[in-house]
């Protein structure tokens, strides 16, 4: 799967769960800087993410996450 | 940060200033412990009978109704260390003092100002009596020991006003508990038994010590004591706690029972006090003051006969 | 001593001269001086428990490097098990163990006069709900390998015991604030003024605001079943603002103190009062214990029910704020207060999204639904400090009853020594904090003014307020509430 599908398929989500478009899909873009993307909405996110690419993530790896980069490389790794 | 140094002192010049104005101003107004520290200065030597004491030993015992040279050296919430560090500094030019009279009410032994929520008079003991009784800064200081609206106002009153902040006779009662004022006595009563309940008796340990210490110097100068229990409304008496009444009273019959110059009297429940002699449930105002004063004076002209100690 | 005596302004200015004359040379040098002072103050305010630091410092130092050095899984589990049951262990002992004895034997209705006085009256110490935290957040970023050990015990020792946060926080994590003291610190003038500039806020609000509410709200929560509804009501808003300018107070002060020795501290209030849904409060509201607790304990239990999906998420919030209830006291009001707070985050999760859409609405109606929303947070928050501030479940339920009864509409009574100026004045400075901050909200803090280019202006703003804490403030020791936690 190429990483502007993946890129979308996020930006759906994201959209969803925190019920606006104010965001850049950026690759730097980071959970502090889009309102609403609290610890609350983030594991929203991930439990979405999971289900709609069907994989699981562990712990640690979301604990590393930095940015919308990091997100990407780590769902494109488990895909 | 020598430069922010210079700049952060120049700019607290001005408030450093006041400050000290201030303090400077409200240390020189006439208050009743100046009052009281300069009676002690003055006539110490005269006194035969002296009154020790909190709130009821300052509105509850006037001394125009004694006989002979009687002072009244009480304050409010001047609890028994207190007593005890003004006796110790004033006793050696007590000379002719033949009787010191000191209310215990049912929160006497159990309070100490210094933990209360009446610290901030712990200043007045310091600046005044020059009692260095704890560490606190701020009980050296009149401005920094109450809110500066409560000093401005008495600035204000004595500077601009010239009316005095002294609530007290010559001879040292208080005149505040005026009958033209008179609380409600049902619910001062209740109010009040709840206030005076303290949480622990960590205290106690304490002030029966310095209370112990107050007798021992008075034995040894052939001083006599008289405690009493101060008259109360029975709203009050009612709420009183069992156990803080009942070690009140235990010990100071144990003192008056072991050493020969003290006596105790409980006038808790005297059926002379009523309704038209209290100022609020606990306190008498000034006609329950002379009855009081002329009563506490005739038991100490008759006290009873004890071996010499 | 309080942050705002005499005798520790007297501290504060000796370990400042030395910090920045003779211990100023080498980052070593520096942490060594704050050590001495931390462990001062700590033993001049709680001698006592001057041994519990020390040994939560030794203990959490060495534990940490115990588990970094460890490559087996299952024994960093372990020793992360242990560390986290030291530490764990210390803060039920001195904190909840009287409360859940009682709380035990109340249950099973075994509660007499005896077992009361009986009960072991254990001493609290300072500050252990912080400096636990603090440690417990160090072993779990150790074990997760999301850092390093602490290479110098004198640089984990600062991070323990710094006395301008150890009170009352807020609550750092390990890697932030190591980083900002093993390197030399210079003085930086800008920084420290703005370090002086928080303080004076900060001591606004708490002896002016905080210190004159608690006069008003204590003989109203005293009195409260002989009051009006009109009366609760004002002693419920005039106690949730005692609280919050009571501890942002304390933390604009720490914060300050903190800026004079060079050493940013994490910002821990950003008016959350003006915040328009339960989720944003919590951003704004204490923020070094709510991003604490979602980062160590809501988050990873969150991941491990997401498999519930909604119900996952919902346990994992009631948890959570139900230990945020319990971390403030040992009390089962702080228990209902945290609880309730975990079931306003409820209507969120059900929903599945962060807040409503944007909407087209116009101007005037979209700031009319902000300010309603705003009130709305508030009224929700000020009903969960009824229980933060009564001393009992039943005593707290019969306040709300007193203030929902129809007595609401009846002339508010102000019991002594609460008069009418009294309670004027502190509502018209109670406005003028809500202005500050509104007009604020972007920057730093409420006095990060240097967008005033007018030296002349920005000194009137400095007199004023001072002279606003000398007439109207309270230097009555009325301790800081969260130094109890």
């Amino acid at each position: 799967m190429d990483r502007k599908e993946i890129l979308e398929r996020i930006r759906i989500i994201l959209e969803s769960v925190l019920n606006h478009k104010d965001f850049e899909m950026k690759e730097d873009l980071k959970a502090s800087e889009v309102q609403g993307w609290d610890s609350l909405s983030h594991m929203m996110i991930i439990s979405r993410i999971e289900d709609d690419f069907n994989i699981r993530f562990k712990m640690r790896e979301i604990n590393k996450l930095e940015n919308l980069k990091s997100l990407i490389d780590l769902v494109q790794s488990k895909v | 940060m020598q430069q922010f140094l210079k700049k952060f002192i120049f700019f607290l010049l001005p408030v450093f200033a006041v400050i000290t104005l201030a303090e400077y101003l409200l240390r020189k107004i006439p208050n009743d412990y100046s009052l009281k520290e300069d009676s002690y200065t003055k006539h110490a030597e005269n006194f035969e009978t002296l009154i020790l004491g909190n709130s009821h030993a300052i509105y509850d015992l006037n001394p125009a109704f004694f006989k002979g040279n009687t002072f009244n050296g009480g304050h409010v919430a001047q609890t028994l260390d207190l007593d005890a560090a003004i006796f110790k500094t004033f006793q050696p030019r007590l000379t002719k003092l033949k009787y010191l009279i000191i209310p215990i009410s049912d929160m006497s032994l159990f309070f100490r100002l210094e933990t209360s929520g009446e610290n901030w008079r712990i200043k007045n003991y310091s600046i005044y009596y020059h009692l260095y009784t704890t560490n606190r800064i701020a009980d050296y200081s009149e401005v920094l020991s109450l809110p500066f609206s409560i000093n401005r106002n008495r600035l204000i009153t004595w500077y601009i006003r010239k009316d005095s902040n002294s609530t007290i006779t010559s001879l040292g009662y208080g005149t505040n508990y005026n009958s033209k004022f008179n609380r409600d006595l049902d619910s001062s009563g209740r109010e009040t038994a709840k206030v005076h309940k303290v949480k622990n008796f960590k205290d106690f340990p304490i002030e029966k010590r310095s209370l112990e210490q107050i007798i021992a110097s008075c034995a040894k100068n052939k001083i006599r004591v008289i405690l009493f229990t101060p008259p109360a409304y029975f709203t009050y008496t009612s709420g009183i706690d069992p156990a803080q009444l009942r070690i009140t009273i235990h010990t100071c019959d144990s003192l008056a029972a072991a050493c020969k110059n003290v006596y105790y009297y409980n006038l808790l429940n005297d059926p002379s006090f009523t309704a038209v002699d209290f100022f609020d449930a606990d306190h008498l105002n000034e006609k329950g003051a002379r009855k009081l004063s002329l009563m506490i004076d005739s038991m100490r002209i008759h006290l009873p006969a004890r071996s010499s100690w | 001593m309080p942050l705002y005596s005499l005798e520790f302004l007297i501290f504060l200015s000796i370990v400042f001269i030395l910090y920045w004359t003779l211990f100023k040379n080498t980052a070593p040098a520096q942490n060594t001086l704050l050590t001495i002072a931390s462990l001062f103050f700590y033993g001049w305010v709680d001698w006592k428990c001057l041994s519990l630091l020390i040994f939560s410092t030794l203990f959490n130092f060495y534990f940490g490097r115990l588990i970094h050095k460890n490559n087996h899984a299952r024994t960093r589990w372990l020793l992360l098990c242990g560390g986290l049951t030291v530490n764990l262990g210390i803060l039920v002992y001195f904190k909840y163990f009287h409360f859940f004895y009682t709380s035990f034997i109340g249950f099973f209705g075994l509660y007499d006069n005896a077992t009361a006085h009986s009960t072991l009256q254990i001493i609290l110490p300072l500050g252990i709900s912080f400096f636990t935290f603090q440690a417990i957040g160090y072993l779990i970023d150790l074990y997760n390998e999301e850092t390093e050990p602490c290479p110098r015990l004198l640089d984990f020792a600062v991070f323990m015991t710094y006395f301008p946060k150890i009170t009352a926080g807020p609550i750092e994590r390990a890697e932030d604030f190591i980083a900002r003291i093993n390197i030399k610190r210079e003085f930086n003038d800008n920084q420290a003024v703005d370090g002086m500039r928080q303080i004076l806020w900060g001591s606004f609000a708490k002896l002016v605001i905080s210190n004159n509410c608690a006069t008003l709200t204590n003989p109203i929560f005293d009195n409260y079943l002989h009051l009006p509804g009109s009366t609760l009501l004002l002693g419920a808003f005039l106690y949730t603002l005692q609280v919050y300018c009571d501890f942002s107070g304390y933390s604009n002060i720490a914060i300050g103190i903190s800026k004079l020795l060079g050493i940013p501290l994490m910002r821990n209030f950003a008016s959350p009062f003006f915040s328009t849904s339960i989720r944003e409060y919590w951003r704004k509201w204490h923020i070094s214990l709510s991003s604490w607790m979602m980062h160590y304990l809501f988050t990873p239990l969150s991941f491990s029910l997401r498999r519930y999906h909604k119900m996952g998420l919902i346990i994992s919030v009631m948890t959570t704020f139900l230990l945020i209830g319990l971390w403030h006291g040992a009390n089962w009001t702080y228990i209902v207060f945290g609880s309730l707070h975990g079931l306003y985050f409820i209507p969120s999760i059900l929903a599945g999204t962060a807040g409503s859409a944007s909407t087209t609405y116009s101007r005037k109606i979209q700031l009319l639904k902000r300010i309603a929303q705003m009130l709305g947070l508030f009224i929700l928050v000020m009903l969960t400090l009824v229980f933060f501030g009564s001393n009992s479940v039943p005593a707290a339920v019969q306040y709300l009853s007193g203030l929902f009864s129809p007595s609401l509409f009846s002339p508010p009574v102000l019991p002594p020594p609460a008069g009418l100026a009294k309670v004027l004045a502190t509502t018209l400075f109670i406005l003028l904090l809500f202005t500050v901050e509104w007009l604020q909200k972007d920057k730093d803090h409420e006095m990060h003014i240097t967008h005033i280019t007018s030296p002349a202006l920005r000194i009137g703003i400095y007199y004023a307020i001072i002279l606003a804490i000398l007439l109207f403030g309270s230097v009555i020791h009325i301790d800081f509430l969260y130094s109890q936690f």
